[in-house]
């Protein structure tokens, strides 16, 4: 187990270093420079050089990629060239409510998604399971920033239940401002979730049903409850916690949209910004910090797989 | 407590205003008794680019900087025909003209102090460490200080100081290389708000955080992507209306229109969304909250005269005579007027232009058949991916098209828009360019886009590399002019030349909107602080107001 451990930390250390140096590469690959941007529309030759060397872009790329990942290693993800704010500082501000979001989102998610995809595959072809999969096709295709904003216009502005989007911090509001400003952003992005998570489930279940072991045991006499419960469901989900271990990771790296029509100032929002502002510093940051959480929860999934399913073992 | 009240209670918390329903208010800036102290908040979408007054150099951030900091020159703070016009602000009187307008004499005035954490008197030493500290962090707004003697220098690092900025006690002495009249307007801008050298040097990096300020509020708080928060600089001269003014930051500008019309924010600054300005204009309860002003902007076509085809005067006409500028204003929503000038209207030296004002098809495709090129000929357009210059960019595309231009349209990221259109060597036919002025005066504009001595190859703002000696020679001529009304007729003159020449063909004088909220007062729009968050305030309400008159 320690060396698989061992193994899979370098292999993840070097997705990291590949995901910095195409992050890298494709930031010089756009043209754009950054110092033009910051000189402003009279900028000299002059003033552009002197900030290229104040910012080190005058320096060879390979150097810069180098002098970057030996401060990163080292935690020192540097200083955003616009708001000049460190960049793990950002960060570390904008996680908490991307955290906040997800976490709702996730529970949301899971709540509607796995019963309604288990009633849809006990009852197959019924109204049931018809009504189920016209949730889920919604679900699946509205996109999120028109389901944030008709939500928004309804819930918010007609009929004035919740706030017109903004996030409220624990401290300051307590726990009922900080679920009522995240109500709607959670159901916002958990219904788009919902939709794919009925769907797997239904199809996981109906698969697990037909499969020899769950017949005997319904043979030898067991509550239908029981077979769903313990036989069913306990196999069913496997593929659910894969896809449920790289959702979240992916969310962590923000969720840009529905960040954006409520306001809530998440990682994604943060990574928009320094992209279209050529704000190396900060891309590279909120990159790497979101590759990281896709790194880890790979690895956390392999390893909570080995809990659900006795049969995996992992191979040192 | 029951479940469903605390459901009840816990949807109501939080999103509603505590006071007076938006309707107490009478409507407009100008109703309403001004209450004294409250708190105003504002909204906007993006955070500022910068709060540090050498560095900020956006419009809408204007407000903001300006809130912590004022000038020895300033615009009047009340709405009026002058406010365009420069006056004293922190020195005592508009400069003294030394040597023949090549030095400027200021003092500053003796009750100018510094708001906390410094708090003592602003002296002339301060004005010029602010300007000198713009070389230091490779400011936005060095160009406009580098007539100054020794400005160049400095900017190598051949000298430790500015040697034309001389500042004794409360006097500052500014000597130029040669006249210009508009280094006043400078003086104006935010690049020239003082910094207090014990503070700009302690936090060279982050000012941002810790603006100390001379104007009417101090920075309490900026938590970048949340909220700026200012309170009232009780040691300054100009003491504004409200205690403390809250601007919340992520706000899209859909939902502070929805907030502004709740009475949950006073104000924003953005731009009202096409749909929601349409909506609130018909609506005769928030008509009159609803502000347009001009933009004192100009958007052209800019087109290439170094190269095939535009290099041929004909070619630039036909274009000019096949556009129907009408057009553009639907695409802007109407929110602009039709330009068949470089000047806007409200910039000394505008004269409304007298040519191309109809499309001429049949003119437009002789002047191409004259030009050899009879079956047509193709171009490409540059513009960028932000709204409306896409759609723009597609009228141009068919109205072009009906005199036998054949137009590819390529979209570039907003974000390298100018530095890519900025290359001459990148030879690109024709681009949509766009200029909203730095200050209201004409060599902001001619000097800027069209005198070809300013054509450079990395950033270049004179997008048609227009470089004609006769025109190059009168904006020369005109910079050094100090007589304004001379000066402005000149400009006119100017203006009328690039015309002829078909430099550029201006299709819009932009105009900008805003949303207000009915409880507050006081506010207009200026072309260059945008507002003057000292100057509003919280209306009395209507029942408060009537309550009042009958107890006496």
């Amino acid at each position: 187990m320690t060396a698989w451990l061992v193994r899979r930390l370098l292999w993840s250390m070097l997705v990291l270093v590949i995901v910095s140096g195409v992050t890298f590469t494709i930031f010089f690959a756009i043209p754009a420079n950054p110092a033009e941007l910051i000189a402003g529309k009279y900028a000299s030759k002059q003033t552009i050089a002197s900030i290229e060397k104040r910012l080190g872009l005058d320096q060879p790329k390979p150097v810069q990629f180098v002098r970057f990942l030996g401060r990163a290693a080292i935690g020192d993800w540097g200083f955003s060239y616009t708001s000049q704010q460190q960049v793990r500082e950002a960060i570390g501000q904008a996680f908490p409510k991307t955290l906040s979001l997800t976490f709702g989102a996730v529970v949301v998610w899971l709540l509607l998604g796995i019963p309604i995809g288990v009633i849809s595959a006990l009852k197959p072809r019924s109204l049931w399971d018809r009504l189920a999969m016209i949730f889920a096709l919604i679900g699946i295709s509205a996109p999120a920033y028109w389901l944030g904003l008709v939500f928004l216009k309804v819930f918010s502005d007609m009929l004035g239940w919740f706030p017109l989007g903004d996030y409220a911090e624990i401290a300051q509001g307590g726990w009922g401002a900080w679920a009522h400003h995240l109500a709607l952003p959670w159901v916002t992005l958990a219904l788009l979730y919902a939709g794919w998570y009925a769907r797997m489930t239904r199809a996981e279940v109906m698969h697990v049903s037909s499969m020899d072991y769950v017949r005997t045991a319904r043979a030898k006499g067991l509550s239908p409850s029981t077979v769903v419960w313990k036989h069913v469901l306990r196999n069913a989900l496997l593929p659910i916690v894969t896809m449920l271990g790289m959702d979240v990771a992916y969310l962590f790296g923000g969720a840009v949209l529905t960040e954006t029509v409520f306001g809530i100032p998440g990682i994604g929002g943060l990574a928009w910004r320094a992209i279209r502002q050529r704000d190396l510093p900060m891309v590279m940051g909120t990159v790497l910090f979101a590759a990281i959480f896709i790194v880890v929860a790979n690895l956390l999934v392999d390893i909570v797989y080995t809990f659900l399913d006795p049969r995996i073992k992992v191979e040192a | 407590m029951a479940p469903s009240v605390f459901v009840a209670l816990w949807l109501c918390s939080g999103c509603g205003s505590n006071g007076p329903s938006p309707s107490s208010y009478p409507p407009g800036p100008e109703s309403g008794k001004p209450l004294h102290g409250g708190k105003l908040i504002f909204l906007r979408e993006t955070d500022p680019d910068y709060l540090d007054p050498g560095l900020a150099y956006t419009i809408l951030g204007a407000p903001l900087v300006q809130a912590c900091g004022r000038t020895l020159l300033g615009y009047p703070r009340r709405p009026g025909p002058d406010m365009n016009h420069l006056e004293p602000d922190m020195a005592q009187s508009m400069p003294a003209v030394l040597e023949g307008g090549r030095v400027y004499a200021l003092k500053v005035r003796s009750d100018e102090r510094f708001g906390a954490p410094v708090l003592r008197h602003v002296t002339a030493a301060d004005f010029k460490y602010a300007i000198e500290r713009l070389f230091r962090v490779d400011s936005p707004g060095l160009s406009f200080f580098m007539n100054i003697e020794g400005a160049s220098d400095f900017q190598l690092h051949k000298a430790k100081e500015i040697r034309g900025l001389v500042a004794r006690g409360d006097s500052l002495y500014i000597r130029l290389d040669s006249p210009r009249p508009a280094l006043l307007y400078a003086l104006a801008m935010n690049f020239a708000i003082p910094v207090p050298p014990e503070v700009g040097e302690k936090h060279a990096q982050d000012y941002s955080q810790h603006i100390v300020s001379t104007g009417p509020f101090n920075l309490a708080e900026y938590s970048p992507r949340r909220r700026v928060v200012f309170v009232r600089n009780p040691v300054c001269r100009v003491q504004p209306f409200a205690d403390t003014v809250e601007v919340r930051l992520g706000v899209t500008a859909e939902n502070a229109v929805a907030q502004i019309r709740k009475g949950q924010a006073d104000g924003g600054f953005f731009e009202l969304p096409a749909s929601e300005y349409a909506r609130l204009r018909r609506d005769p309860q928030e008509h009159d909250q609803v502000q347009v002003a001009d933009d004192l902007s100009v958007y052209y076509l800019a087109l290439n005269m170094r190269i095939k085809p535009f290099n041929d005067l004909r070619v630039r006409q036909a274009a000019a005579w096949a556009m129907d500028r009408r057009a553009l204003v639907k695409v802007w929503c109407g929110k602009g007027d039709v330009a068949y000038e470089v000047l806007p209207d409200g910039i000394p030296g505008y004269a409304p232009g007298e040519l191309y004002h109809v499309p001429d098809l049949p003119k437009a495709r002789e002047l191409l058949r004259q030009a050899g090129y009879p079956g047509g000929v193709d171009v490409t357009l540059y513009a960028r991916n932000e709204e409306p210059d896409p759609r723009t960019a597609e009228v141009f595309q068919a109205q072009l098209a009906e005199a036998g231009f054949r137009v590819k349209i390529e979209i570039i990221d907003g974000a390298s828009f100018y530095a890519e259109v900025g290359r001459p060597s990148n030879n690109f036919q024709l681009m949509l360019g766009s200029w909203i002025m730095d200050f209201p005066e004409g060599s902001d504009f001619m000097d800027v886009l069209l005198n070809g001595e300013r054509i450079t190859d990395q950033h270049n703002n004179n997008l048609s590399l227009y470089d004609n000696k006769a025109v190059n020679a009168a904006i020369d001529r005109n910079l050094a002019e100090a007589d304004m009304p001379k000066r402005a007729a000149e400009w006119a003159r100017i203006d009328k030349a690039v015309m002829r020449d078909c430099a550029v063909v201006p299709y819009l004088h932009a105009r900008n909107t805003r949303y207000y909220a009915r409880r507050l007062g006081g506010y207009f729009y200026h072309p260059i602080r945008v507002l003057y968050l000292d100057r509003v305030y919280i209306k009395e309400p209507r029942a408060a107001a009537a309550a009042f008159k009958a107890a006496r």
